[in-house]
């Protein structure tokens, strides 16, 4: 109890210095500035809903001073109004893209042409539609409704992954099975059980019959329909804008790419830059200016002082956090304040742990960094990777399940007040849990005179954090099960990236890039260890602990988050399945070359050949899906 | 000169000793990953050819009647043997089939092959068996009365599917409405249709995407970060006291600001043609790059200059980034609504628009006026001078 208040005690300490000093940092003059600043950024994003990008692109050329005047107000084009004949003069001699007289529209075969040809016509629709939009009567101005239904259903990717499952046990039984789609999906429909299959295919038939039945008079309450007159259509169109649509004339139906998630996402991410940039800055002037040492010296822990350190910057960002989801679920029509709490308290939880992240990258890496612009390169390469990770996928928010990878898509489906899930938290937020905790883990490690305050480069500085971890040889078991987080977050984000590429392609691509990382991850230790030295005896033990302890973590981090995307058949090749001996002499056998190769020949050889061989191993058992 | 010359090159040496050059090239290739994966991810979905042969076979679409039908939309573009659908304008009627309705066949006209089903169940059962991937129910309301026609569409669940089928049926849709407009708008007073005869051409429709977004923002990230490296150079000397030791050298402060400028600045052009070089490799023609290269240097030298000015006044590196970052936040915000922002210039320029020159020039002066400015200050300034003047 008492130990536990002086720890306390301690941390707070330091925390409280550290926002005296951070406070001291910026002068009265520049706080105001800044204030400023962003009072001005404010001012010119409520101009800035109207966009100039691309304004002036392409040059039309045309006689009707009517369609000039529809046409002027879209930013994109040039308008020349000309006589007939010196309107194609310009046309076909002076560049203008577009050429309309009396109605006929003429393009040049250029790729530009042709762009300016669709400006054109979405403007000339975009037209149509405000016209016609203020006419009172709308059964005969918009006549058509379509209204969007969303059915559960088993998704493509597990046709694939059952695919794998049937050439696996191919594998084990050495029973040739077919592989082809038609076997694999009654594999997978049989594995629902027939229960399963008969509720699910009778539930969409229910549905069906149900809005079937149901004429355009007796719609009810909750499903959405077709306004009634014009106002509610005027008051639909502006509401449509950040909702996910469900009722729309065909001209108004927009493709479900939210842009707006992106939005959402840099919204939120924005603060959490600049805290971060602050806190490592922080660490950063300790360590310049050797204030660090008096730190060091008391009587504190480094744990404390890591600790006292980042509170503040933590406790502020979520703040920020707290505040931010309050004002966008209020801007996104809540009223109720106890569900503005309570859906803001959720997107807090989804957001503690990519703060977290943020900030123990920001203080791994200023601990790295021997320069100021090395800190800078360093803290813009990771938060780009992390942004990335963050955005993209959440993009496809309300398109693929693929996008739950990242936690934005978690927020923004609250904003949209959507229900989300534990197992869905689970699977995005877990990875950030761990992989911050252990950075922070091991920048404490390295939080001492000799790697604060000297001029040791990275590589360096990273082996010095594994040394200090394996205090016993024993402890490689656990390095190795501390890396799994990392290994599956790097091969999650190689998803993202290999998202775009046509399937057998993505998966080989993706089958190397993780086996790579693995290796790199499970041998890690055991190079650390190598440039002591060790027998030949030894690196078969290393070689066993190593592996059995990528092995566990991997199946304890199947366990939580498998659940989401195992289906899919990039999950296969992330989890390889439920084998269980396999992966495991896989696993021992790949460190044990890495291991003994290091007694003979340079780290990157040894490592080249371990990931030929794991990825051997994995391409013998997706041969199925790659070859079928 | 000679002096400016040894500043730069030991910042440059820096640079590639901290291998910082090579972590900013990695920072924007990982960008243009990114960007490659929102264009082709988007651009897939709106030309589904574009899609692999294994994904597009199973993304059928659903039509469906509103008391009797679904369709199938296996691939196969049949637009030859669309036969205008001026013909059938009067064809949904409840006891007709469904394959004889206007919407049925102007489907059809489009990529998607509709199949019809006689019952919600089998259409249901084929649902969920994934022999189809949507279901649309044909509404039994005419084309020529003056109720709604609602048509109800039924998609699966998160899946990609479901946004590709979609963005086939956005078309056939529209002409649908189209149909049914040009029968029920002669009834609204005084509204007459704008005719214009647009030309069939295929088109790309992530052009736009790629010329107004991607390559100004490509071109232009290695400026911003060259903004934030000046402030690193600057701040560094300041914060571990180097300043001094340079100071009593025989070089003014003049001089070492001039280096460090010139390597942050003289670092983006070859970024930038290495950018537009790729670009080309990835058959996207951008024209203009010698203009486009003046423009980002002089962008560069403007945002480099006042990173030194921030940070020269400040002397301390957080808080010159995060004026910088808030000064960059700004601009990029003003380049949204400026009509000719240098974002907007480089967009035209790399697409060969006319009425660019002129604006080329003004930020080339901007730029020099900025270093006029700053030279001025460093002149009257006599903290920054140095003890040694080898001037003549």
């Amino acid at each position: 109890m008492d130990t536990d208040i002086n720890m306390m005690v301690g941390v707070f300490t330091i925390a409280k210095w550290e926002l005296l000093r951070s406070r001291l940092d910026l002068s009265t003059r520049s706080m105001i500035a800044a204030g400023g600043f962003v009072v001005a950024i404010v001012v010119i994003a409520s101009f800035a809903s109207h966009s100039n990008m691309g304004s002036g692109l392409y040059t039309i050329s045309l006689d009707d001073a009517n369609l000039a005047q529809i046409l002027e107000c879209d930013d994109r084009f040039n308008i020349l109004l000309l006589g007939s004949d010196d309107a194609r003069d310009a046309y076909l001699s002076r560049g203008a893209d577009i050429l309309i007289i009396s109605g006929d529209v003429s393009v040049h075969g250029t790729e530009k042409s042709i762009a300016a040809l669709d400006a054109l016509k979405s403007t000339m629709k975009l037209h149509r539609e405000i016209r016609l939009s203020s006419y009172p009567d709308l059964n005969n101005s918009f006549p058509v409704w379509i209204t969007i239904h969303h059915l559960e259903r088993e998704q493509s990717f597990q046709m694939l992954a059952s695919a794998r499952s049937g050439s696996e046990s191919d594998l084990d039984d050495g029973v040739a099975g077919s592989a082809d789609a038609d076997a694999a999906h009654d594999a997978a429909g049989a594995a629902r059980g027939p229960q399963a299959y008969v509720s699910g295919e009778d539930a969409i038939i229910m549905e069906l019959k149900r809005s079937g039945a149901a004429g355009p008079a007796e719609t009810d309450a909750d499903t959405p329909a077709p306004p009634a007159d014009m106002q509610e259509f005027r008051q639909m169109a502006r509401r449509n804008f950040l909702e996910k649509q469900t009722v729309a004339t065909p001209s108004n139906i927009e493709p479900p790419i939210p842009f707006t998630s992106v939005i959402f996402a840099f919204i939120f991410m924005f603060p959490m830059y600049f805290v971060a940039q602050f806190y490592s800055a922080s660490i950063m002037n300790e360590r310049t200016n050797r204030s660090g040492e008096f730190l060091l010296v008391s009587p504190l822990t480094k744990r404390k002082i890591v600790a006292g350190k980042t509170l503040p910057y933590l406790i502020t960002t979520i703040g920020i956090m707290f505040v931010l989801a309050m004002y966008l679920k209020y801007t996104l029509g809540s009223t109720s304040s106890s569900e503005i709490v309570k859906n803001s308290l959720m997107i807090v939880a989804v957001m503690i742990p990519v703060v977290s992240l943020f900030l123990s990258f920001s203080l791994f890496s200023s601990i790295l960094a021997r320069s100021f612009k090395e800190l800078t390169f360093v803290s813009v390469f990771f938060s780009t990777i992390v942004s990335g990770y963050l955005f993209f996928p959440a993009m496809f928010a309300h398109i693929h399940a693929i996008a739950l990878i990242s936690p934005m898509t978690l927020v923004v489906k609250i904003l949209t007040g959507t229900e989300i899930c534990l197992s869905e938290y689970l699977f995005s937020t877990v990875p950030f849990y761990c992989v911050s905790i252990a950075t922070f883990g091991f920048a404490t490690l390295i939080f001492r005179e000799e790697d604060l305050f000297t001029q040791k480069t990275v590589k360096k500085k990273i082996i010095d954090c594994i040394e200090l971890f394996l205090r016993k040889r024993s402890y490689l078991f656990l390095l190795t099960l501390i890396f799994i987080p990392f290994a599956y977050m790097f091969e999650l984000m190689s998803i993202v990236l290999l998202f775009n590429i046509p399937l057998p392609y993505s998966i080989i691509a993706m089958i190397c890039i993780s086996a790579l990382i693995e290796e790199v991850l499970k041998s890690a230790g055991v190079y650390t260890l190598s440039l002591k030295g060790y027998t030949g005896k030894q690196a078969i033990i290393l070689a066993i602990l190593a592996g059995s302890g990528f092995f566990v973590g991997e199946k304890l981090m199947m366990l939580v988050t498998v659940a989401s995307i195992a289906d899919s058949v990039f999950g296969t090749v992330i989890s390889m399945g439920s084998l269980l001996v396999y992966p495991l002499l896989l696993h021992i056998g790949c460190v044990a070359i890495v291991a003994i190769g290091l007694r003979y020949q340079r780290y990157s050889v040894c490592l080249l050949a371990a990931t030929a061989v794991h990825v051997a191993y994995n391409f013998f058992l997706l041969r199925g899906v790659i070859f079928a | 000169m000679h002096n400016i010359l040894s500043i730069a090159k030991k910042d440059l040496r820096g640079l590639f000793s901290e291998k910082t050059l090579v972590l900013t090239i990695f920072i924007q290739l990982f960008i243009a990953l990114f960007s490659s994966f929102l264009v082709v991810g988007l651009t897939s979905f709106y030309d589904p050819g574009s899609l692999s042969e294994s994904e597009m076979k199973s993304a059928n679409l659903g039509l469906a009647h509103r008391s009797e039908i679904v369709l199938n939309s296996s691939t196969g573009a049949n637009g030859s043997n669309y036969t205008g659908y001026a013909r059938y304008t009067s064809d949904i009627r409840p006891n007709r089939s469904v394959n004889e309705t206007l919407l049925y066949r102007l489907i059809e006209a489009g990529k998607l092959s509709p199949v019809a089903y006689p019952d919600y169940s089998t259409a249901g059962s084929d649902f969920y068996r994934s022999e189809i991937d949507g279901i649309l129910l044909v509404p039994n309301t005419t084309i020529e009365g003056s109720d709604l026609i609602d048509i109800h569409i039924y998609l699966p669940k998160t899946d990609l599917k479901a946004t590709v089928l979609m963005l086939q049926l956005k078309e056939p849709l529209e002409r649908f409405e189209q149909c049914v407009r040009n029968i029920r708008t002669a009834r609204l007073p005084g509204y007459a249709p704008i005719d214009l005869k647009f030309p069939e051409k295929p088109s790309n429709p992530y052009f736009e995407f790629i010329y107004v977004v991607l390559i100004p923002l490509l071109v232009f990230t290695p400026a911003f970060i060259s903004g934030g490296l000046i402030i690193d150079f600057i701040t560094e000397e300041f914060e571990q006291k180097t300043i001094d030791l340079l100071l009593v050298s025989p070089v003014t402060f003049a001089d070492i600001l001039d280096g460090k400028i010139l390597v942050a600045t003289g670092i983006v052009p070859v970024q930038v043609s290495v950018w537009i070089a790729l670009l080309l490799l990835n058959q996207i023609p951008v024209h203009n790059p010698v203009a486009i290269l003046l423009l980002v240097t002089a962008v560069t030298l403007i945002l480099v200059l006042t990173g030194a000015f921030i940070s020269i006044t400040l002397e301390n590196r957080g808080t010159s980034q995060l004026f910088y970052s808030l000064i960059l936040i700004m601009l990029f915000l003003l380049c949204y609504i400026f009509q000719n922002s240098p974002m907007n210039l480089v967009a035209k320029l790399a697409i060969d628009s006319p009425g660019c020159g002129v604006y080329l020039i003004i930020y080339l002066l901007i730029a020099s006026l900025l270093y006029a400015v700053l030279r001025r200050i460093m002149r009257y300034q006599s903290r920054y001078r140095s003890g040694y003047h080898r001037r003549s």
